[in-house]
């Protein structure tokens, strides 16, 4: 992506720019609507952070006044709620298919890299042809294949399915096809086999296209909430996401929700998000404009 | 061993994807052709039937009238916003950056945590966008409890939530047009209104069209706004067709019901998706030689 950036469209659009004043009121129109969107996008934000910290009283108050704030919600999400549980739930269950789904495709990927083998074009072809299948359709039977495996509302039936992914083989495969052969040849003469090869050499050069494609099975898994939603039951089961669904609306309708205890919950559940946000943001557009032109 | 190994290495990958991806399609088709719900010993071979259950159901076209309007509803404001905002952010000045950053930031957000937000900013009594609206002296809105007006309030959160998204899409587009374009263009003297209509936009259709579609195929996979911020209500005025699915199938106990469903939205998708691979020319056919 680098290279594109230096060469074509972006200094056609920066001469487009030159020569323009900076107050002129084209510019101040532009940085007014650039501006407010912004804020569109803050101040949501920016609100879980308000609330969470506010009152659980004057929060339902139509005067009401955030101030002083006080960390009571955290406090009771900590303790009265069980989120501790459903944070180590979700790390639980995010970590390891994080893990596990880069580590499928790392292999299959080497394989498509590098190896001639029969049936090599059709059965990357059944692989990718996943990216098109939405995971909706596979909800019915696969909650029926777990009833059947006695694993529903278990860890395991959170994590199998997400073990292996269309998009992760075949971008890590474009990928380790741009590494040089003669690199695997090379430690093939020093007496390197297959396996070696992959650990020592494909694996450290592909790093940026690993850490892309972890980043979005922690991102997707960490989000995920229709299955979870589905297959658990016990409360001692339930990720970030559904606990904080039920902290929002429990079974009994028509309750006033916790706002402040609901903002708190929320705000746990973005936290890690966030932070691998502000990190990994640059590798996450890359890989998102790399992976959408599938 | 050598012949064995490349499948070795790709056996992990396989395994997953046709336990819980392929087998799954299959198992699909079998359970739509049959009548079965969770008290039943025996599911029974009903042929087509649960097909002309679903397209004779007015919960079905109901389903799909929503879907559909949400769907419409997103899409204009959600390419529109983001064409501008990319054409004004492309060049890759760092205050251009950082704005790129914040647009984006909700594409990572659990819909979930996003739902909660919006419940929160579109309470009728207490939410923020009607603490606005009177203090301008203006009448608050049923964001969320006006049957009419509901899906459109979804729709709103999708386009938050989905904008940033489409910026970067447009704004990689963008860099893919020759700068020779833009200069000739100079030289012919157009304005930077006419370089826009009669360079840009043009130039940027595929990725359009790219965008639309997938926006569509997005569109007709709510569920998670719809779980949080309404549960299908009011008056199933925004129970979408995934939702409708799942009360079906999994609340309903209906598999056969639920699995016709789930195969209608699949044939639906995929002939979407095929269409989108047809939008991806082969100069953005990123990689493929």
């Amino acid at each position: 992506m680098a290279t594109t950036e230096a060469t074509s469209g972006q200094h056609a659009l920066l001469k487009v720019g030159r020569g323009r004043r900076a107050w002129s009121p084209a510019a101040t129109l532009r940085a007014l609507f650039l501006g407010l969107l912004a804020i569109a996008v803050l101040y949501p934000l920016w609100n879980i952070l308000a609330i969470s910290l506010a009152d659980r009283s004057s929060v339902i108050s139509t005067d009401r006044t955030l101030w002083p704030p006080t960390s009571d919600a955290y406090a009771r999400a900590w303790f009265n709620v069980p989120f501790p549980r459903y944070f180590l739930n979700s790390l639980i269950v995010t970590g390891t298919v994080t893990i596990g789904n880069t580590l499928t495709a790392i292999l299959a990927a080497y394989a498509f890299a590098r190896a001639e083998f029969r049936g090599r074009e059709f059965l990357f072809l059944l692989i990718v042809g996943t990216l098109m299948i939405p995971a909706h359709v596979t909800l019915i039977p696969n909650y029926l294949t777990f009833a059947s495996w006695h694993m529903l509302d278990t860890r395991g039936a959170l994590i199998l399915p997400f073990l292996a992914s269309g998009f992760s083989v075949f971008f890590l495969r474009q990928f380790m096809r741009g590494i040089p052969k003669s690199l695997d040849e090379a430690a093939r003469m020093d007496g390197a086999g297959t396996w070696t090869i992959l650990w020592t050499i494909i694996v450290p050069l592909s790093w940026p296209a690993i850490a892309v494609v972890a980043l979005f099975a922690f991102i997707g898994n960490w989000n995920e909430f229709v299955w979870p939603l589905l297959t658990t039951s016990s409360e001692d089961m339930r990720t970030v996401q559904i606990g904080l669904r039920y902290l929002l609306r429990d079974e009994g309708e028509g309750a006033t929700p916790d706002w402040p205890l609901v903002m708190a919950g929320t705000m746990i559940t973005l936290l890690p998000l966030l932070v691998a946000y502000l990190f990994a943001e640059r590798h996450m557009i890359r890989g998102i404009t790399m992976g959408s032109f599938r | 061993m050598k012949r064995l190994s490349p499948y070795l290495y790709v056996a992990p990958t396989l395994i997953v994807l046709g336990l819980f991806v392929y087998w799954p399609i299959v198992y699909s088709v079998w359970l739509s052709l049959h009548r079965w719900d969770f008290l039943m010993p025996q599911p029974q071979y009903v042929g087509l039937d649960n097909f002309r259950i679903m397209f004779g159901s007015d919960q079905f076209s109901n389903a799909l009238k929503i879907t559909a309007l949400f769907t419409v509803a997103s899409i204009p404001p959600m390419l529109i916003l983001a064409l501008g905002v990319a054409v004004l952010i492309a060049p890759p000045t760092r205050p251009n950056r950082v704005l790129r950053s914040v647009y984006f930031m909700p594409t990572v957000m659990s819909a979930v945590a996003i739902g909660v937000i919006f419940d929160w900013m579109m309470n009728t009594e207490i939410g923020t966008f009607n603490t606005w609206l009177r203090a301008l002296g203006l009448d608050g809105v049923d964001w969320l409890i006006d049957p009419d007006l509901a899906i459109y309030s979804l729709a709103m959160v999708e386009v938050w939530k989905q904008v940033g998204y489409n910026v970067v899409i447009y704004a990689a587009g963008l860099q893919a047009i020759p700068a020779t374009v833009y200069e000739a263009a100079r030289m012919d003297g157009a304005t930077s209104w006419q370089r826009f209509r009669d360079v840009t936009f043009p130039l940027v259709m595929s990725t359009t069209f790219f965008l639309l579609i997938l926006a569509v195929i997005n569109g007709f996979q709510v569920y998670t706004f719809v779980e949080v911020m309404t549960q299908g209500g009011p008056a199933r005025g925004t129970e979408v067709l995934l939702f409708y699915l799942v009360r079906t199938g999994f609340e309903g106990g209906n598999v056969g019901l639920g699995s016709a469903i789930a195969l209608f939205l699949f044939g639906l998708l995929i002939l979407l998706t095929l269409l989108k691979m047809l939008t991806i020319g082969r100069k953005v056919h990123y990689g493929y030689d």
